[in-house]
């Protein structure tokens, strides 16, 4: 019997266990909750600034609650489309300006927050940050700085020891690879195991410097097309940097971070690699090599029209569910989270842990870490594209990334990939429509 | 308490089960089913189109690819995760070496890693800057080494197959290891005693023994196989190109990624009629064999 | 014995060996490496990858801990995991006795029903199941990660029971009915004895499906208070900013219980037929 009665209370206990939610709704001492979603992962690095302005706001509005829920990488979009499709989706949430949370904002669930935001506010942003979002041209976000997806790191104490310099354009760069192969080094190190990276950065680069951004948004809209010389070009590029042996032997098969891995230990000289990169290197690399690391743009192709460009995209901010509109409280306190994580408050913060933040602010009084400070000068320094991915439908994209892709891995040719992607474009892009 | 009759019995053993079973797994896969006809654009339902999605992903040469993958994971686990754990559990049954209980351990353990670790070391081994690869570039002298068959067209399944082999013939060494213990021991002394080899015995009496089960892990291998995701997933992601994809990945990718509801429920629709059909056929294969064990 | 027979079985000993040692080998290098790289800082992991620990560090375990939530999530993975396992082992042993023992024509369809199970993926019925637990109020709770994870265990449990008990022999049971037994007795005092070696095969297999699941329990629920281990982990194992030995540490956390849980199960479904309940 003493094993029945053990059970019976195992069970009774377990079940309150099992049926207490998980919810904290309850509303203490009149403070308004707002339940949060976001794209961020609080252990990294990467987003140092994002933690201390979190606990900033906490302090100057301890009456609002944050119930806020974290997940990265695809998971994060896996649910989130799954909220969207019961129609419950969280107060406040990650959300892109363009169309890879386009489940959310496409579809009525996200505020448009045009009315809430004076010309007083916006005139403190670098204007770039208020380019309209979605098809129908509206905020759903304020970004709070922007995503450089190109940039290359160039070790220059090899190249000292080797007595090169940085390239001044592509012929150039090609022409160093005997010497840099004859020394024992890689010349570039890229990791495209997933097929987007060359895509990001450097393929929209490459468009943007041959075609302009104008080119991009007529193709976009079929007053282009695919076919034409700038993207053909772009994509005669990157099959010439395969061909030549530019990039690190297994580029298709070494992730984002093993070709940072390759490039730390100091077996390459360049690396080629998101801008966002340098919170990692801070953490990660000795001073001295630091020092040693350049931070350029790739250089001239031969007949681009525009030069050292580099490519950008507002990045991923905050935006409010729909439904908040209803309840003032709530709508108060989001708005009043939104415009301090992106505003002064939260600019200033972010800025002191090296991020560039869209809120124009004298960066030059904050002291920053050897990698964030050249990332600095570098956005100050080089003219900012478009993110090709960003514009286009991402089934298309995808496409396209696996047939660039083959090509680098010897299968394909560009005339071909471009004319399979005018097609798929033409018959599908929702840009077309 | 009232004595319930037989058949009152059989539904208060059997309905637990089954009411959260339908109502969590049967009930969606209706819904799905119901989805698979329909068009999905821009995120929204816009129409019925029949079999439309069906035919636009029978004809899509990545769908194949992803099919035939499917096809080189079963083959690998139905011939060769199963005969190997039969193998495992029958060395270890027997006795032979010492430290059983160490081995068993160590045959077991890679079902209890997650594939994402499995995913994350193999990649720490092989991959351009992997231990293995730095080695060989180091005592070949040759810099420019990487492991070719990542990238090949045919092969680059492969390393996928080999590392499920190793994953999961535990488990099927498990299930067999349990499973030999019906046999009484003294059935295998007569045996050795008569001066039976132990080819003859493994086919004369653990292999008939086993059959049910043998039936059984089929079953799972073939179902498990078709629908396999976790551990492509965090290897390879499908790459490169397409070269690794799996139907459940080209599932996941038109729900997740491009939004289209429609195409995904067919794909997982086509998965289980695919399976029906291939469990059908072993279960014939299995009805034949055991008529001549008879 | 004789001298033949010797021989023989030497020679299926060196096979033996190889082949276990082979295996052992290919198993326990890398989980030796993830256990040492995870008390080295990043950098030295990115440096030098093989390298055992200049100077070993707890850091990412902190770090794991304070971010990860990790004490709140392993209670939670031991809950899902036990609870659920428990549940569908008994589920599935009632189920499997009454569609093999019963005589009931239904019973080949209703297991038939079963096994469709085993062909179908969470991700195509995420979605659906996302929508009716926040309709029905079970999105969440506990009860909400428990219950599908029941349903998705149930298919294989079933197969594996049905085939075992299936081999129970009817003697037995007709036995128990002739001494006045009702089937429910039957089902609690003898399929469950005679069912231990099996029963330990699911629940160690349950377990672990359950305790490296992730999608589910992300999916269905929201709230650091509700995480299980692996969906902790992931949320530090974003594509674009790895962290190796923060994700090793937090992998050797939630591979650990696994080892100890097969080391303390281990000897009962090895040793559990000793009992003799079955010997004819």
């Amino acid at each position: 019997m003493k094993k029945v009665a053990l059970f019976a209370l195992v069970l009774v206990l377990s079940m309150s266990f099992v049926t207490a939610a998980g919810t904290k709704e309850a509303a203490k001492d009149g403070k308004v909750v707002l339940t949060a979603y976001m794209q961020i992962d609080p252990a990294n690095d990467q987003y140092a600034g994002h933690n201390a302005v979190m606990a900033a706001f906490a302090e100057k509005y301890p009456n609002i609650q944050l119930d806020i829920e974290y997940a990265s990488g695809e998971a994060f979009h896996q649910k989130f489309q799954s909220m969207a499709a019961s129609k419950k989706i969280p107060d406040l949430f990650t959300c892109y300006g363009g169309a890879r949370t386009a489940y959310v904002t496409e579809t009525g669930l996200t505020l448009d927050l045009t009315p809430y935001l004076d010309d007083a506010f916006k005139g403190q942003f670098a204007s770039a940050t208020w380019l309209p979002q979605g098809s129908a041209g509206a905020l759903y976000m304020v970004p709070p700085s922007f995503a450089v997806c190109h940039s290359i790191y160039a070790n220059t104490a090899i190249l000292d020891k080797l007595g090169l310099s940085y390239p001044e354009t592509f012929e150039q760069l090609v022409a160093q690879i005997p010497t840099i192969r004859a020394a024992g080094y890689y010349p570039m190190s890229m990791g495209n195991k997933d097929p987007w990276v060359v895509n990001s950065w450097l393929l929209g680069t490459f468009i943007e410097r041959f075609g302009g951004r104008e080119w991009i948004l007529k193709a976009a809209k079929g007053e282009a097309s695919f076919t034409d010389a700038p993207f053909v070009k772009a994509l005669e590029v990157i099959q010439a940097m395969s061909k030549e042996g530019l990039f690190s032997p297994g580029v298709n098969q070494m992730s984002n971070t093993e070709a940072d891995q390759e490039f730390y230990q100091q077996k390459s000289v360049y690396l080629i690699d998101a801008a966002w990169r340098t919170s990692a290197m801070d953490s990660q690399l000795p001073e001295a090599q630091r020092k040693a690391i350049d931070m350029r743009v790739f250089p001239a192709l031969p007949g681009e029209k525009y030069h050292n460009t580099s490519s950008a995209v507002a990045s991923e901010g905050f935006g409010i569910a729909k439904a908040v509109e209803k309840d003032q409280a709530k709508l108060d306190a989001a708005l009043a989270f939104v415009k301090f994580y992106a505003g002064e408050e939260g600019a200033s913060i972010r800025a002191q842990f090296g991020e560039v933040p869209s809120y124009n602010l004298d960066l030059n009084k904050f002291a920053v870490d050897v990698m964030q400070g050249k990332f600095v000068e570098f956005s100050a320094t080089y003219p900012m594209g478009y993110v090709f991915d960003s514009i286009m439908d991402g089934e298309g994209v995808n496409l396209l990334n696996t047939d660039l892709q083959a090509m680098m891995m010897g299968n394909g040719n560009p005339k071909d990939i471009a004319a399979k992607y005018e097609a798929w474009v033409a018959k599908n892009d929702s840009n077309r429509d | 308490m009232p004595r319930l009759n037989k058949r009152s019995s059989y539904y208060v053993l059997l309905l637990p089960a089954l009411l959260i079973y339908l109502a969590i797994i049967i009930f969606p896969i209706f819904m799905s089913l119901g989805l698979s006809f329909t068009e999905w654009r821009r995120f929204r339902m816009t129409g019925f189109i029949g079999l439309g999605n069906y035919m636009d992903i029978l004809s899509d040469p990545v769908f194949h690819r992803s099919l035939w993958n499917n096809i080189q994971i079963m083959l690998i686990s139905v011939l060769g995760q199963i005969p190997l754990g039969i193998l495992l559990a029958y060395l270890l049954h027997r006795k032979w070496v010492k430290g059983t209980k160490f081995f068993e351990f160590m045959i077991f353990l890679p079902i209890t890693i997650s594939s994402v670790v499995i995913a994350l070391l193999w990649n720490r081994v092989f991959s351009p800057v992997g231990i293995y690869t730095t080695f060989v570039r180091m005592i070949t002298s040759n810099p420019d080494y990487v492991v070719r068959i990542f990238e090949s067209e045919k092969f680059a399944m492969l390393p996928v197959l080999v590392v499920l082999l190793w994953q999961h013939t535990s488990l099927y060494m498990v299930i067999f290891l349990a499973n030999l213990q019906r046999i009484p021991s003294s059935v295998f002394e007569a045996a050795v005693i008569d001066g039976a080899k132990e080819t003859t015995i493994i086919t004369k009496i653990v292999l008939p023994a086993l059959s049910p089960v043998i039936f059984t892990c089929s079953v799972l291998a073939i179902s498990g196989s078709l629908k396999s995701f976790d551990l492509v997933y965090a290897m390879t992601a499908g790459g490169p190109v397409n070269y690794t994809y799996v139907m459940a990945l080209y599932l996941y990718q038109h729900t997740f990624t491009f939004h289209n509801y429609g195409k995904g429920s067919a794909v997982s629709i086509i998965i289980v009629i695919l399976s029906v059909g291939l469990i059908s056929l072993v279960r014939g294969i299995y009805a034949k064999a055991q008529k001549k064990f008879e | 014995m004789s001298g033949r027979t010797q021989t023989i079985s030497r020679s299926w000993t060196i096979v033996s060996y190889i082949l276990l040692i082979l295996f052992t080998l290919v198993t326990i290098l890398p989980v030796v490496w993830m256990l040492y790289s995870s008390f080295k800082p990043m950098g030295e992991i990115m440096l030098h990858p093989l390298r055992l620990p200049t100077a070993p560090t707890w850091e990412n375990y902190q770090k794991a801990f304070k971010y990860g939530n990790l004490v709140v999530s392993f209670l939670n993975s031991i809950f899902y995991s036990g609870l659920s396992t428990v549940s569908t082992v008994l589920l599935a042993l009632a189920a499997g006795f009454a569609l093999t023992k019963f005589g009931f024509k239904s019973s080949s369809v209703y297991f038939s029903l079963f096994t469709l199970g085993l062909l179908i993926t969470v991700n195509s019925v995420i979605t659906p199941l996302f929508i009716m637990e926040t309709s029905v109020g079970l999105y969440n709770t506990r009860l909400g990660v428990i219950l599908p994870y029941i349903a998705f265990g149930l298919p294989m449990a079933v197969l594996l029971s049905t085939s075992y008990i299936r081999g129970v022999p009817d003697a037995l049971i007709e036995a128990a009915v002739i001494d006045g037994a009702s089937y429910i007795q039957i089902f609690w005092k003898i399929i469950l004895i005679v069912s231990t070696p099996v029963l330990a095969t699911m629940a160690i297999l349950n377990f672990l499906g359950n305790w490296n699941e992730f999608l589910m329990v992300f999916t269905l629920t929201s709230g650091e208070n509700m995480r299980s281990l692996p969906v902790s982990i992931n949320s530090f194992a974003g594509r674009l900013n790895e962290d190796y030995g923060l994700q090793f540490a937090a992998l050797v956390v939630g591979t650990i219980p696994m080892f100890i849980l097969y080391l303390v199960a281990h000897e009962s479904v090895i040793k559990g037929f000793g009992e003799g309940a079955l010997k004819e």
